[in-house]
């Protein structure tokens, strides 16, 4: 028994002549939240249905709990909740129906049905949504929906493309503590997201993936240094303009009427020199802070080095 | 398999075509036995000859089965068109098995097909004042609607769209006939089309997850 619940190594995968994964290849620690970023058409939904055994890869291996993903389709199948980036819902079935027939698909003892789609209710918060028919319920809903689906056998991996899509800003801090109080309790999530500030939040690792290629796959912090991404500075001031120091080498990253952005490394004298400098010039400085990039920024800035490097 | 009928028959139900599907032939087969005695009664001849009752029954018995045959392949198209033909059915797939889907819509469509012949030979027999259980028919109806099953989830496994069902009737409708009228050939491409669709089905099933 490994700590990786995911080891995908040199996953390669062609659709006709066009290859969707090269070479893919990283793990996915158990009891972790990873997060899978990449553009459109990089390869993440084609990788995620690969891990949940919906797909065969052309080359590659792919374990899950420590089973090939080729010869233990079912086993796996068993211990996994995957939920689809596009899905439709029986619209003439109730939720609480719904998770009921799937609780049974999975095998779940009748004794122990209602119990399990009651959690499942619980955890998504979709109580109140039981016993209406799923033909009225917005995006955001059915994705809740979604993922009630996803945990009502209690999985011990959970595989979400694009799970927070059509989730208003309460419902996705709803999420997220879902995906904590899951994590607590030692599942494995491994999951898509646009929404990057969210994978920062949560999650303990990354899997940066573009054009099929992983750029990187390791912890958030292990990102950042990767990117090495220098601070960015931010100087406002209440009267008069803020400019920039004379005597240091630096890059002037943004500016507006009273403020100003530098990207590098300033030591704390040369952060006083700087505020003494504009401030002798007849301008007062209210703010000198750094600006911690957001992961977008730091995904963005990946995705342009290797573009730049493939020229 | 017990979760995926409960399914089907909750989906029948609430949209209301597993109604049409059971009692559909048996409407058919009644409409016409009544029109017939109504116009006999009308008119004042032809309901005591007992040989054109016996032509109307028989001929009742055979578009009867015949119905019962496209309710069952249509019921089934119906209600798993969207779960296999779709991209969702990767959810049915992670829960159970491609082949338990395709059975479970098999046995849901016989089922409802059988019931549907059994109240269409009755409703024939009762028309036509017949007491006579037409068992070889029924027999051979019966096969005819597990052939028409299995045609009709091999269709919906390839496409949702309702035209997808048009070349399987084109086929099921005369092989039908020939299988209720006992033509081995019949029975020998109903048998090969039980045996070779169902496999192609689930494969295709398990390949749609995929797409």
């Amino acid at each position: 028994m490994t700590d990786q619940t995911i080891v995908a190594d040199g996953l390669l995968k062609r659709y006709g002549d066009v290859t969707a994964l090269r070479d893919v290849s990283f793990e996915v620690p158990r009891g972790t939240i990873t997060g899978f970023i990449g553009r459109n058409g990089a390869g993440k939904t084609t990788t995620l249905k690969i891990i949940s055994t919906l797909l065969k890869t052309d080359d590659g291996t792919c374990r899950v709990f420590d089973l090939d993903v080729r010869e233990k389709r079912l086993e796996i199948r068993r211990r996994i909740g995957f939920l689809p980036d596009v899905f439709e819902l029986p619209v003439v079935l109730t939720l609480r129906e719904y998770l009921s027939i799937f609780a049974d698909l999975y095998g779940v003892g009748n004794g122990e049905r209602a119990k399990r789609v009651s959690i499942a209710l619980q955890l998504t918060r979709t109580e109140a949504l039981a016993d209406r028919k799923m033909s009225a319920l917005s995006r955001g809903e059915q994705q809740r929906v979604g993922l009630a689906r996803a945990l009502i056998h209690s999985p011990d991996l959970l595989v979400l493309d694009e799970p927070a899509a059509g989730l208003d800003p309460h419902a996705r801090v709803e999420f997220k503590e879902l995906l904590r109080l899951l994590r607590e309790r030692g599942k494995t999530v491994f999951l898509s997201s646009h929404v990057l500030a969210d994978l920062e939040e949560i999650c303990d690792r990354l899997v940066v993936i573009r054009r099929g290629s992983v750029i990187f796959s390791g912890d958030v912090a292990g990102f950042r240094t990767q990117m090495r991404s220098a601070t960015r500075w931010r100087m406002v001031t209440i009267e008069g303009q803020a400019t920039l120091p004379g005597n240091m080498r630096t890059d002037v990253v943004a500016s507006g009427p009273n403020w100003i952005e530098l990207e590098g490394e300033m030591t704390p004298l040369e952060r006083g020199r700087w505020v003494s400098e504009v401030v002798s010039r007849g301008a007062s400085v209210c703010e000198l802070s750094p600006q911690r990039s957001t992961l977008e920024q730091e995904f963005a800035k990946a995705i342009e080095e290797e573009e730049d490097l493939n020229g | 398999m017990k979760a995926l009928l409960r399914y089907a028959i909750v989906k029948g139900i609430r949209e209301k075509h597993l109604i049409a599907v059971v009692f559909g032939p048996a409407i058919l087969i009644g409409t016409v036995g009544i029109g017939f005695i109504v116009r006999s009664l009308v008119t004042g001849h032809a309901f005591g000859d007992t040989t054109i009752v016996e032509k109307l029954g028989s001929a009742l018995i055979e578009v009867g089965a015949l119905s019962a045959v496209i309710a069952g392949g249509g019921g089934t198209f119906r209600v798993f068109r969207k779960e296999l033909a779709d991209r969702s059915v990767a959810s049915l797939v992670l829960a159970s098995r491609p082949s338990m889907i395709v059975l479970a819509a098999m046995i849901y469509g016989v089922a409802s097909g059988v019931i549907a012949l059994v109240l269409a030979l009755l409703t024939a027999g009762a028309v036509t004042f017949s007491s006579a259980f037409p068992l070889p028919m029924f027999l051979y109806g019966c096969f005819a609607i597990i052939v028409a099953t299995a045609a009709a989830i091999a269709a919906c496994s390839i496409s949702p769209d309702p035209a997808v069902l048009v070349p399987s009737l084109i086929i099921m409708l005369p092989l039908s006939v020939s299988i209720e009228m006992q033509k081995m050939p019949a029975l020998i491409a109903g048998a090969v089309i039980l045996f070779v669709l169902p496999p192609i089905a689930s494969f295709l099933v398990e390949r749609r997850c995929a797409a």
